[in-house]
């Protein structure tokens, strides 16, 4: 078994607000080994990108924030260590890059200034070394020229280019944890294989963990090795991805599978859609928080709810009934 | 970038030309016969009929104005009839003080704005932010002159700490002396803007603040400093340079009330003396050149605003 | 239902409702002056700077005049002068604007205009202005909404460009309606809004203005009573009157002060994005 390089144990992250406490996400769990890609869906409000924003604290300063649960990192707790510590861990062993890399990236400063900041933060590199290794890295994630593109700004870049950069601050320090929050969304169809080509790429080579969030499951298909599934804040299904594609069993991840569009010359197939819309938390009263939008939702499903199970090696799902939402799914 | 400069040059002319018209007609706005105005009732017809002669006011009105802009251009911005001098002379002799009591206004505005702009948007909603929106509420509620008379009945008369007015050259006292007479003066001057600069600060920081590169920076492992100034603040500063332009011209006009407060010999002094003496062709003189500084100014801020912001193309 | 929600989003608004109790109670003390005052030119030697008392609340002048009659004829100075600018100014001010906004052929004229008053600063046009007129309230006034014209008409013309470019407007025109029909009907109701936000704030930078004008002794003149005047008599004697600076320049801080508040909840309430 390869070595794990994050192991989350139960994370909860709760807001609070004037008046209440919301919480977003409820008693996440999983790992990334080296080298592997895990891909975390839902549609947006799921709780995915507030998982892995909680992994690097970024909400401690500008947000009443309450976790709960641990995030092991390389074998630390980065729940427990000095707040002023994830400044070294930020960018350096755990990396992330972000879905708009126009307004991600700081457009008063060239791309150079912002690709060298993170290697001499980490790296305590001198200006003419941090400048070798940008060049470098900018040629790693393919940009031709590099040297000119060192001293251009952001809105001088094409959308692709953009998003190459970013991932090229990303990976400057070697990070054992890469976190991809829907890197391609923005981006053109071609553009956006090109870019899950180079994350692939430099997984590879550079034997890190990735986190690939994301709402679309053909993505996570072409490049996940196990992915997880999550809804409402609550993770509703696990397993490799072979498996979930071969054996879904939670009726939200069929949803999920079945809405990825065909390439079939039956026209008249219309898209799949998953019924209803994404309910606000505090409607939920107790039972299966998908429930509302479930063909197969039974009383019991309204009232109790459901354990997370492993159903088989690896494979767990939220849900009373996994082989009803099995044969849905066939 | 040259080209930017040459084009908003180039738009000052109509403004500069109507200003000019303006100041110009500002003589026949007098109820009744501007010499006669000026020379009182004491004066007799002769007199009256020789001073409209060597004022040209018997010419048609275009002619006149042609004659006086004609003049300008010369650099010869008309006479006083009280102070024997130049008028170039005049007006250089009254802005030097006007000029360091807005200069040092602006740095006292800024210097407090600044700083409290940036914690009351990193606190915002919080105790400090809610203590910095009540002082900026406060400080754009009182005018400047009414500041310096309450400064003045405390600082001065109460506590004697600071001269109650007046105006020491540094050639004459000495550079901390000049600053001890215009330190009054330039508070009250400057806390209205630094309110106003506050406000600003904190709403371009709130927003900047927010922003996606403020995540990735933070996502970068960047310190908190320097996250806040290098990038947030840097961001900021586009919408507060066009502020602080602003307000480097409400300066140079509240400078104007607030040198009569406190006796301060400036042009806003000049602008008074000569109105009780009905010295017209010295507050045209006066107003013309404040005119001509403002715009300038502006355009000066245009420029910083464009290299402030690589995203504008000032080709 | 948008009016009844806009009537309580600002009355939620404590500082707002603040703002504008304060300036109620000034205006109702200043139109009532006569019914309760004594009179403020009235003259008495014998009681010259006495101090605030039980017989003269606000104490006296130089000339024994009461000072709280003179304080709250001011007020009436400085509401009157105020709400007559407002109301000039805006009606001038947003004329000008749609017209600018709506006629490109004026626009460039308007705007020259607009932007040359605009390169003297306010309170410099102010003196100059008042310099070659005649002091006096009614000078002052006509000055006072000659400054404030240039910032109404702007902020009018930028709202008429957005309205106008909708839609809705071009098939108004298509249809056949009168420029007076389409500016008066349709764009006029989408662009009040943001003037009525300025509103207070007029008033505000108004009274600072009549103010400073009466102090610098280019205003109202003596013996009349305004807060700028009473403020320049009360300067060189305030070693030992401090009572004529601190109430009429206390009336004139919380007078701006209501106006802000009220101008703050006027635009949350109005134009929430604008901060």
């Amino acid at each position: 078994m390869a070595e794990r390089v994050l192991e989350v144990e139960n994370l909860s992250t709760s807001f609070k607000s004037k008046k209440k406490v919301t919480r977003a996400t409820d008693g996440v769990s999983f790992y990334v080994e080296r080298g592997e890609m895990v891909g975390i869906v839902g549609e947006s409000g799921c709780g995915k990108s507030v998982t892995s924003q909680s992994i690097m604290r970024l909400y401690d300063e500008q947000d009443e924030v309450i976790y709960s649960g641990s995030v092991l990192f390389e074998g630390q707790n980065l729940m427990e260590i000095p707040y002023k510590d994830m400044d070294k861990i930020r960018g350096n062993r755990i990396a992330m890059i972000f879905q708009d890399a126009l307004s991600s990236l700081n457009p008063v400063y060239t791309v150079g200034n912002q690709l060298m900041e993170a290697i001499r933060i980490h790296r305590g590199f001198h200006r003419k070394e941090a400048e070798a290794l940008a060049v470098e890295m900018l040629r790693k994630v393919g940009i031709p020229e590099a040297g000119k593109r060192m001293k251009q700004y952001l809105h001088e870049l094409s959308g692709g280019m953009r998003q190459r950069v970013m991932i090229a601050i990303a990976l400057s320090c070697k990070p054992r944890l890469l976190i991809a929050d829907e890197p391609t969304t923005a981006l053109d169809v071609t553009v956006q294989a090109q870019i899950m080509n180079l994350i692939q790429e430099l997984k590879q080579s550079e034997n890190m963990g990735v986190i690939l969030i994301t709402h679309d499951m053909a993505v996570v298909a072409e490049n996940c090795d196990r992915v997880m599934v999550m809804y409402l804040g609550q993770m509703v299904e696990e397993s490799s991805v072979t498996e979930i594609f071969d054996h879904p069993m939670h009726p939200y991840t069929i949803g999920l599978i079945r809405s990825i569009p065909q390439m079939s010359t039956d026209t008249s197939q219309e898209l799949y859609m998953i019924a209803g819309s994404l309910p606000l938390l505090s409607q939920i009263e107790g039972g299966c928080r998908f429930a509302s939008r479930c063909p197969y939702a039974t009383d019991r499903c309204r009232a109790e709810e459901p354990e997370w199970t492993e159903v088989s090696q690896g494979h767990r799902v939220r849900c009373h009934y996994p082989v009803a939402g099995k044969k849905l799914g066939e | 970038m040259k080209k930017f400069i040459v084009k908003r040059i180039l738009s000052l002319i109509p403004i500069l030309f109507l200003v000019s018209i303006g100041i110009f007609s500002l003589i026949h706005l007098t109820p009744g016969d501007p010499a006669r105005a000026i020379l009182g009732d004491l004066a007799t017809e002769d007199e009256v009929m020789a001073l409209r002669e060597s004022m040209g006011l018997n010419d048609p009105l275009p002619v006149q104005y042609f004659e006086w802009l004609k003049g300008v251009f010369h650099g010869d911005l008309g006479h006083s009839i009280f102070i024997d001098k130049p008028m170039g002379t005049i007006l250089w002799e009254h802005l030097v003080p006007t000029l360091n009591l807005t200069l040092y206004a602006m740095l006292i505005a800024v210097a407090i704005a600044i700083p409290l702009g940036v914690l009351a948007a990193r606190k915002k909603g919080r105790a400090a932010d809610n203590t910095v929106s009540a002082l900026t509420l406060a400080g754009i509620s009182v005018p400047s002159f009414l500041m310096g008379i309450f400064l003045i009945l405390i600082f001065a008369v109460k506590l004697k700490w600071l001269p109650v007015a007046g105006y020491k050259t540094v050639r004459e006292a000495g550079f901390l002396t000049h600053i001890r007479y215009l330190t009054l003066p330039a508070i009250a001057l400057g806390l209205m803007q630094a309110a106003l600069i506050t406000r600003m600060t904190k709403n371009a920081m709130l927003e900047v603040l927010n922003s996606d590169y403020m995540k990735m920076a933070l996502a970068k492992g960047v310190k908190q400093r320097k996250r806040i100034w290098k990038h947030a603040f840097r961001n900021a500063l586009i919408p507060i340079i066009t502020v602080i332009g602003q307000s480097f011209i409400a300066l140079l006009a509240g400078a104007t009330v607030v040198e009569n407060v406190f006796n301060i010999p400036g042009i806003g002094q000049l602008v008074i003396n000569s109105a009780g003496r009905r010295d017209y062709e010295v507050i045209q003189a006066t107003i013309l050149v404040v005119a001509v500084m403002s715009v300038l100014v502006n355009l000066i801020v245009d420029i910083l605003y464009g290299l402030a912001n690589p995203r504008i193309d000032m080709e | 239902m948008l009016h009844k929600e806009r009537r309580e989003r600002f009355l939620n608004n404590k500082m707002a409702v603040i703002g504008g109790v304060i300036i109620l109670v000034i205006v109702l003390m200043a139109v009532f002056a006569p019914l309760y005052c004594q009179d403020p030119l009235d003259v008495a030697p014998k009681i010259r700077f006495q101090a605030p008392g039980r017989q003269h609340w606000f104490g006296t002048d130089k000339y024994g005049r009461d000072l709280f009659a003179r304080v709250i004829y001011g007020a009436r100075v400085s509401m009157l002068t105020g709400f007559t600018v407002v109301v000039a100014a805006v009606l001038i001010g947003m004329t000008l604007g749609l017209l600018a906004g709506y006629y490109r052929k004026l626009d460039a004229v308007i705007m020259r205009i607009c932007d040359s008053l605009k390169a003297i600063p306010s309170v410099l046009l102010a003196i100059a202005l008042m310099a070659f007129l005649r002091a006096g309230i009614r000078n002052v006034i006509l000055t006072l909404i000659i400054v404030n014209i240039p910032d109404i008409a702007r902020i009018t013309r930028s709202q008429t460009l957005v309205v106008k470019d909708q839609l809705y407007i071009e098939a108004m025109k298509a249809v056949g309606a009168s420029p007076a029909r389409v500016i008066l009907h349709h764009i006029l109701p989408n662009v009040i809004s943001a003037v009525i936000v300025q509103v207070s704030f007029v008033f505000a930078s108004t009274i600072i203005t009549e103010a400073a004008l009466s102090f610098l002794g280019q205003g109202v003149p003596a013996p009349s009573p305004s807060w700028g005047n009473i403020l320049y008599e009360g300067k060189e004697v305030m070693h030992k009157a401090w009572w004529m600076i601190v109430f009429p320049g206390g009336f004139t801080a919380l007078s701006v002060f209501g106006l802000n508040l009220l101008g703050d909840g006027i635009r949350d309430v109005l134009d929430p994005k604008a901060k």
